[in-house]
């Protein structure tokens, strides 16, 4: 074969171009790429909502310990405030970038994100976790169809704080049913220097008084079979009780968002506050004295009040799914979830079981407010988790987008409408979203 | 002819001129188009279609005819006409005073533009810790003066939380009315009000006929500015009460949002843009053929 000089120096310049590109390729490009990628694999990128301090600290705890045990690994936080975090990974799932792999979901949000494709089951991730851990009603509450979407970890129940000096200095007593939990509140009702009641309405997370006031008196919105079920007579005599309760709050409550409804029992302005676990977090020496709980009055056969938890759940566009997996079952061996109880938010009670033990209760940041969380313990075993009254229905989502509930309330006490002239609105809109 | 009065392009490099006009006016044309145009004509797009389909339907518009719509937009009509109203109702006295020779006349006028400069957040902050039914100053004042028996929610009730949004959005908007007929006012020639006092014009004579014609014109251009301004705000509401309580203060840029973030409809969000896109520009056709139409009257000429 005759090679020509031209064609010879053609050769030697592709071969020595070849020979100086390939490792420069080999660096810069392809294996920029491979790098980048095991990076994210090698990263978890997390979302919560709380910014307590509590909260806070105690999940870089949680982070700093998975980091410990597992090198190489990186736990990346971002902290978006209840009621941004739907709108931010709805936007991040369409935008099909800059979704976490682990994200937090409570109230509505631990089914209707399932519902709306933006996370994924983790069915298998809590049989491995095992689910004899958890009370059996609180994974009913959650599951559609068979399949879970998150994973509860620490809970916050719902039950009625009340003053028990009032109450020692008047001689009244626990009241057992609406009528006598209303009689107690009007007997502590001194406007403008103490209030019988508070009620808030600010947003959908402050919304737990109407459906507590519902549950309990056996109304709600889809029954067994999902169908709507609002127009009963149940209803009426919910929301009648409600708005009885708006006679004793303080003005422009319903404007006020539970966090500042707090301020105002821890004042003295107000006698009874339906609220959750985690205000005892609040709690002084002198107010563990003069602050009172008890549990919702029920009807027979009804269900307990509002209750919700802190679930953790995986996106469907998660990057390192496997990774998140490790990190919730990280948080969930005994002994780290016991530490992290501790450290975290006090009232922010254990979802399994096994939390609920000596070392648990007799920690000295939980020990003095243990009977605030035995009573919430207690309003898990009969709650009701969103708006599933007989567990999550694929209906949930329009009522969350259409922010309902917030709207019944407003029109029942601030715009005082009756109660029959609500239902017959609500209906209507209930129809109206679900048929689109 | 000196050599600035000749033209830089003439004779055969005439044309180059134009090129020079649209290399200049180019990227700034090409950059409004990208910030303005663009989404104005994704949105008019997406008022036309339907969830993912391509299908051009007018389907979304229906809307307009919801009664939250319209609910929401007679609320931004009283927030915009409101606001607008008590601005100039302030803003002219307060000119014509800082307008006087007074002592400390610069703090003062300084005072009075400060909401211009403070951040919204800051307002609204402000604005909620004063009217706080339970800790504000508002409330307070009430109580030691004896006017108020029981605490009174200025953003929580239904009839005053809407009037006490319109104050705010006032606050935040008098600066700008404030400074418009300032300028106005300074360009009044001394002698015109000197003439009228010699002539035996009281204080009012002289507002009257004098000042008030004066500013005419400076009062519509703020009044419009400022309507549409106060109508398409959203901010101040959103922080201040969120559109509540029931929905009183539900104005359209809220619920544009509400549309586009909580209930996740791009169709609804896009026609309640263009509505108030639509509203403005009427507002402002309105008030300029208002304005023309009396220049016509007094037959005085457009410059």
């Amino acid at each position: 074969m005759k090679i020509s000089r031209r064609e010879l120096l053609k050769l030697s310049a592709k071969g020595s171009g070849a020979l100086v590109l390939f490792p420069l390729l080999n660096n810069c490009g392809l294996s920029r790429t491979d790098s980048r990628s095991k990076e994210q694999a090698r990263t978890i990128n997390t979302w919560s909502p709380d910014t307590r301090d509590a909260a806070l600290l105690s999940e870089r705890w949680w982070h700093e310990a998975f980091m410990a045990r597992n090198p190489g690994i990186l736990v990346k936080q971002l902290t978006v405030p209840y009621g941004n975090d739907t709108v931010k990974l709805t936007a991040a799932h369409r935008a099909g970038s800059g979704v976490p792999d682990v994200v937090w979901t409570y109230d509505q949000y631990h089914y209707t994100y399932g519902i709306d494709g933006l996370i994924s089951p983790v069915n298998d991730l809590l049989n491995e976790i095992g689910l004899d851990r958890y009370p059996a009603g609180i994974l009913d509450g959650i599951r559609i169809n068979d399949v879970s979407y998150t994973v509860p970890f620490v809970g916050f129940p719902f039950f009625i704080y009340y003053r028990k000096d009032l109450y020692e200095r008047q001689g009244l007593r626990i009241p057992q049913s609406h009528d006598e939990l209303l009689n107690n509140i009007t007997a502590l009702h001194e406007p403008p220097n103490r209030y019988g009641y508070i009620l808030t309405n600010q947003a959908i997370y402050d919304t737990w008084n109407l459906r507590t006031a519902m549950w309990t008196h056996g109304a709600y919105y889809f029954d067994s079979d999902h169908q709507l079920a609002l127009d009963r007579e149940e209803t009426i005599a919910a929301w009648n009780f409600y708005k009885r309760l708006g006679e004793y709050t303080p003005p422009g409550s319903m404007q006020q968002s539970d966090l500042e409804s707090r301020e105002l029992m821890l004042d003295g302005k107000v006698a009874h506050m339906l609220t959750t676990t985690s205000f005892a977090a609040n709690f002084k020496d002198e107010d563990l004295k003069r602050q009172g709980a008890f549990l919702y009055p029920q009807k027979a056969g009804a269900r307990g009040a509002s209750i919700d938890f802190n679930g953790l759940a995986i996106p469907v566009k998660s990057k390192s799914r496997e990774l998140a997996q490790r990190f919730i079952k990280f948080i969930l061996e005994a002994k780290n979830f016991e530490e992290y109880l501790t450290r975290t938010e006090v009232g922010w009670i254990p979802m399994l079981k096994d939390g609920w033990n000596d070392s648990y209760l007799n920690h000295p940041r939980i020990a003095p407010v243990k009977e605030y969380l035995e009573v919430g313990r207690k309003s898990q075993e009969t709650g009701v988790i969103g708006t599933g009254y007989f567990g999550p229905g694929p209906s949930a989502s329009s009522l969350v987008k259409t922010d309902l509930e917030k709207q019944i309330g407003d029109r029942l006490v601030t715009l005082e409408q009756r109660p029959e002239q609500v239902l017959e609105w609500a209906v209507k809109e209930i129809r109206a979203a679900l048929s689109s | 002819m000196s050599n600035h009065d000749q033209p830089i392009f003439c004779g055969r490099y005439k044309h180059y001129r134009q090129i020079v006009g649209i290399m200049m006016v180019g990227p700034v044309t090409l950059l409004l188009s990208f910030l303005l145009i663009t989404p104005f004509v994704a949105a008019a797009w997406w008022s036309l279609t339907e969830g993912a389909t391509a299908d051009l339907t007018l389907r979304n518009y229906k809307w307009l005819g919801n009664p939250s719509t319209i609910d929401a937009f007679l609320t931004s009509l009283f927030m915009g006409i409101g606001s607008v109203m008590l601005e100039i109702f302030l803003a002219v006295p307060l000119a014509i005073l800082l307008n006087q020779p007074l002592p400390l006349r610069g703090v003062m006028r300084a005072a009075v533009t400060l909401p211009w400069a403070i951040p919204t957040v800051a307002v609204a902050a402000a604005f909620l810790w004063l009217s706080n039914t339970n800790y504000g100053l508002f409330n307070q004042i009430g109580f030691a003066t004896g006017i108020l028996k029981n605490p009174v929610s200025l953003l929580g009730s239904q009839h005053l939380a809407l009037l006490s949004v319109t104050v705010a959005h006032a606050w935040k908007g008098l600066p700008l009315v404030f400074i418009i007929i300032l300028a106005s006012l300074q360009s009044l020639p001394d002698e015109l009000l000197e003439a009228a006092r010699v002539d035996g014009a009281g204080t009012w004579s002289r507002f009257r006929y004098i000042i008030l014609p004066h500013l005419k014109a400076s009062i519509a251009l703020s009044a419009v500015l400022s309507g549409i301004y106060n109508f398409s705000l959203f901010d101040i509401t959103f922080l201040l009460t969120g559109g509540g309580p029931a929905g009183k203060t539900l104005t359209l840029p809220l619920l544009l949002y509400f549309e586009q973030f909580k209930a996740f409809d791009r169709g609804h969000a896009a026609v309640t843009g263009i509505s108030i896109f639509m509203a403005s520009l009427l507002a402002l056709i309105l008030v300029f053929f208002l304005i023309s139409l009396d220049r016509k009257k007094l037959g005085t000429k457009q410059r």
